[in-house]
């Protein structure tokens, strides 16, 4: 999978390109309006990840230029500015997805993941990680062909992992996941050790080895 | 105090004026007209008694006396004199009328004469009931003067003084409908009264000034917030990045854990920074059909998972009553989590917390510390009240400016060793 970042930020630009790099993924960067519209003319991209203010002009013109070449390139909108008006814009233009800044990269990472899915594998709604399989359609969870019930938070979890497999998911990113608007009320995050021991407990029951890794006192990892 | 209109209070004046003229110049008019009227009366008694004494006196014998007092004029009689007055004595008295056949007044003039070289007094008098029947006349003429003018003065005022003083009204009106947030210097009229002309450009000049001053800050914070996203976004990042490092200490993960609650705090602040400065620039003014039964059906859950976690026992009764509002639903569900948070947030150990709805009310109770909080602070920006809590002081005045833009009421009680927030939609 080719990913594009459209960011003017190195810092960010160099973070994002580390978390997503892995045996699945190849990133490349542009960090001017020019660069961006340079790029996607030559290349195609699975995925790209634009920023919408740009030091040279607006990310919005990218994405409509993109839009007419390559329409069926998945986009999602990183923005300082959390601003309905962009918001819809960058909808009606064509963009996918939309995270305002700050974001977890691990989040971001979930978001690329499932667009991936639905561009990509438009007809297939099964998810599949070790012996697990999801299907997003009913909803339903098989380990080795044997059903498991999750909850609706529960499956929330389990895709979000496997979306940064490999990788250690801190536990705020989870609760801000989990509970959108309101994670960041709280600095309580018991909430998520409650899910995540539920979502473990179900998982072993078929006798699976534990996917799930605790990571003292941070996070998660789904290992695969 | 009771404030009164600026046209009462002029007239209340030319009332007290005109009173006080009345009050004085009636007195003075009696006085003068009485002092001229008994100047005059005097003379006229002097000459009669001139009269009597170049006609009458010469040929009067003393044994005619009682025959002249008979058939002379009543107001003309010659006594006896038994008290050596004085030469001549002006004095006021009452005398039997015999023509109107009661008691009058009198002016009266005592004088010394010699008949056959005997003393006798001539006395002349003059009916004086006139002056009173003038005194009268003039205190109801000056009143009916009174009456007039305090007419016309209203009538005057009333004309003239909404002429002149509209353009100050139009100005009082323009300033009145001022809002600052709809950043529209107002339109002051022209007029040709160079004083409410001074008025109108140095309001035009507070007003242009302000909007300045309100645009400048309004831009600033939001600016500031949306600067400062990127440098969070970039720290978390690093973060992010840093715990997929393979064999991190105990001791750095907890380090690395503190940092990313840290930022959560900071990305939280800056968010509701925003949100102020959001609302403040008007940007919310996408309003939809909400319903806040639902909505509060749909956020408990969630409050219910936290407050469990903190062994806070959260109790709803919402009334399922069809109520829908049109507000902005960010706002709504901002009002909604913040007050339920503060609940959480700002509960004790084994506490508990009432969430109700009914009538258009809404009230969340919560236990907490046992003191009032103080009222003038509560809603202020960054005024925290307890510091015991990670809040970031910003979550009432958010609620608070919510209510204020879509006229909803909020108030805060202890009662009972509780608080309670209760907003009427």
């Amino acid at each position: 999978m080719k990913i594009l970042v459209i960011e003017d930020e190195p810092g960010l630009a160099q973070s994002i390109v580390k978390y997503l790099s892995h045996k699945d993924y190849i990133c490349e960067q542009a960090s001017t309006h020019r660069e961006a519209i340079g790029k996607i003319a030559l290349y195609s991209y699975d995925c790209i990840l634009l920023d919408l203010m740009l030091p040279d002009g607006n990310g919005l013109d990218v994405l409509e230029t993109l839009k007419k070449e390559n329409p069926q390139t998945g986009v999602i909108i990183i923005s300082a500015k959390d601003s309905l008006d962009d918001r819809i814009k960058g909808i009606l233009i064509g963009a996918d997805d939309y995270l305002s800044k700050p974001f977890h990269l691990s989040e971001l990472s979930a978001r690329i993941y499932a667009l991936i899915r639905r561009t990509q594998y438009a007809n297939n709604n099964l998810v599949q990680s070790n012996e697990l399989k999801i299907d997003l359609l009913s909803k339903e969870v098989f380990v080795n062909e044997m059903k498991i019930t999750l909850t609706k938070k529960e499956l929330d979890l389990l895709l979000f992992l496997i979306g940064n497999k490999n990788r250690v998911v801190s536990k705020n990113a989870l609760a801000e996941h989990l509970s959108g608007d309101m994670a960041d009320m709280f600095d309580n995050h018991d909430f998520v050790y409650a899910h995540i021991k539920n979502l473990k407990a179900k998982l072993s029951k078929t006798g699976n080895k534990d996917f799930i890794k605790t990571i003292y006192g941070m996070g998660y990892k789904w290992v695969e | 105090m009771k404030k009164r209109k600026l046209l009462n209070e002029t007239l209340v004046y030319y009332a007290k004026f005109g009173i006080v003229l009345l009050l004085l110049t009636v007195p003075l008019f009696y006085y003068l007209y009485d002092k001229h009227y008994a100047h005059e009366m005097d003379e006229s008694l002097i000459g009669r008694k001139e009269a009597f004494i170049k006609n009458s006196l010469q040929s009067l014998r003393i044994e005619e006396i009682p025959v002249w007092n008979k058939f002379n004029d009543e107001d003309e009689r010659i006594l006896p004199d038994r008290h050596q007055c004085e030469e001549n004595l002006f004095v006021v008295e009452y005398f039997q009328n015999e023509q109107e056949g009661k008691e009058a007044l009198y002016r009266v003039l005592y004088s010394k004469i010699q008949i056959e070289n005997q003393p006798y007094i001539l006395m002349v008098k003059l009916n004086i009931h006139e002056a009173r029947n003038i005194f009268r006349s003039a205190i109801l003429f000056q009143f009916i003067m009174f009456v007039c003018l305090m007419f016309g003065f209203v009538l005057i005022t009333r004309i003239v003084y909404k002429k002149i003083w509209q353009p100050f009204y139009l100005t009082l009106n323009q300033i009145e409908a001022f809002n600052i947030r709809e950043n529209q210097v107002p339109q002051f009229p022209e007029t040709f009264i160079r004083e409410f002309s001074q008025l109108n450009n140095a309001l035009e000049k507070l007003v242009s000034n302000n909007l300045q001053a309100y645009k400048v800050q309004k831009e600033f914070t939001e600016n500031a917030s949306h600067e400062m996203q990127t440098p969070l976004a970039i720290f978390q990042s690093k973060l992010d990045i840093l715990i997929q490092q393979p064999h991190l200490s105990e001791e750095q993960l907890c380090i690395i854990q503190s940092f990313y609650d840290i930022t959560s705090r900071l990305a939280r602040m800056n968010k509701n920074l925003l949100l102020l400065a959001k609302m403040d620039n008007l940007q919310f003014m996408d309003k939809e059909t909400l319903n806040i039964p639902q909505m509060l059906t749909d956020l408990l859950p969630f409050f219910e998972e936290q407050a469990e976690s903190n062994n806070i026992s959260l109790k709803a009764d919402i009334n399922p009553e069809d109520f829908s509002i049109q507000a902005s639903k960010t706002l709504l569900e901002s009002l909604l989590n913040n007050l339920i948070t503060n609940a959480v947030r700002h509960n004790i150990l084994n506490g508990s917390i009432t969430v109700s709805f009914q009538n258009r009310c809404l009230t969340v109770e919560n236990t907490g510390i046992s003191k009032e909080l103080d009222k003038t602070l509560l809603f202020r920006r960054f005024s925290r009240l307890s510091e015991r809590t990670k809040g970031n002081g910003l979550g009432l005045a958010i609620v608070q400016q919510i209510c204020l833009l879509n006229q909803w009421m909020i108030q805060y009680r202890y009662d009972n060793s509780k608080h309670q927030f209760s907003v009427l939609f």
